[in-house]
């Protein structure tokens, strides 16, 4: 059974891979808009 | 904070060596570390504290920090001015000591120079340290992100490349390291 702080780990690098990826778009200048781009992850709408 | 000069003797300016890299960090251009260290520049610039020590005239903290910055320039533009003079026919070169000109000029402007009045001079000055204090806080590789990314306005991808991270990886330090500056600088605002 996966721990706490495996889960959150877990959660971290999912978030980190988002980050990446708007990053990546936005370099490319192909920056999505920020809410667009937010509303596609909803299970992280409220974290930093 | 006023800094004890009795009989001219220097301070511990060692505690100042971690806040004069981490300006020397921001103004060499990453690839020109690669042959003159940001630690190199620093130590010279520490001994030349000690050395002349005695022509310091302020009293205060901020006084001997924008003393030691007015140093570090001084040798910062010392190794632009080498890199365009032995050199002169590489084009990478030329460039590299142009980018570092514009920075060094840029941390002369912002930190050293009198262009405004000394009450502004000194609040400016005091967020550059304040800037700077919390960038000392946060972790290294989270501190050499931020500083590639938004001071030297790297891709993520060269930071990735040159580090030897994922993207991936760069976006989690940057999103760490940015959070925790905008803690840092809200507790002391």
């Amino acid at each position: 059974m996966p721990s706490f702080v495996d889960e959150n780990e877990e959660r971290e690098q999912q978030l980190d891979a988002i980050v990446a990826e708007y990053y990546r778009l936005e370099e490319k200048g192909e920056a999505p808009d920020k809410s667009l781009f937010i509303a596609r992850y909803p299970d992280f709408k409220k974290t930093d | 904070m006023r800094v004890s000069t009795g009989d001219n003797v220097a301070p511990d300016l060692d505690q100042y060596r971690s806040y004069l890299m981490l300006l020397a960090d921001l103004q060499l251009n990453p690839q020109l570390k690669v042959k003159e260290g940001a630690s190199d520049i620093v130590q010279q610039t520490m001994l030349e504290a000690h050395r002349d020590f005695a022509g310091f005239r302020g009293k205060t903290d901020a006084e001997l920090r924008a003393w030691l910055k007015m140093i570090l320039t001084h040798n910062l533009q010392s190794v632009a001015k080498h890199y365009g003079r032995d050199k002169p026919a590489a084009g990478r070169e030329v460039s590299l000591q142009d980018q570092l000109e514009q920075s060094s000029a840029l941390l002369h402007r912002q930190l050293v120079a009198d262009q405004t009045s000394p009450s502004m001079k000194l609040m400016k000055q005091e967020r550059v340290d304040q800037l700077a204090d919390a960038l000392l806080k946060l972790l290294v590789d989270e501190r050499s992100d931020v500083v590639l990314k938004y001071y030297h306005n790297w891709s993520n991808a060269e930071i990735a490349q040159h580090l030897g991270r994922t993207q991936e990886a760069v976006a989690g330090l940057l999103r760490r390291g940015l959070k925790k500056l905008r803690n840092y600088l809200s507790e002391e605002s």
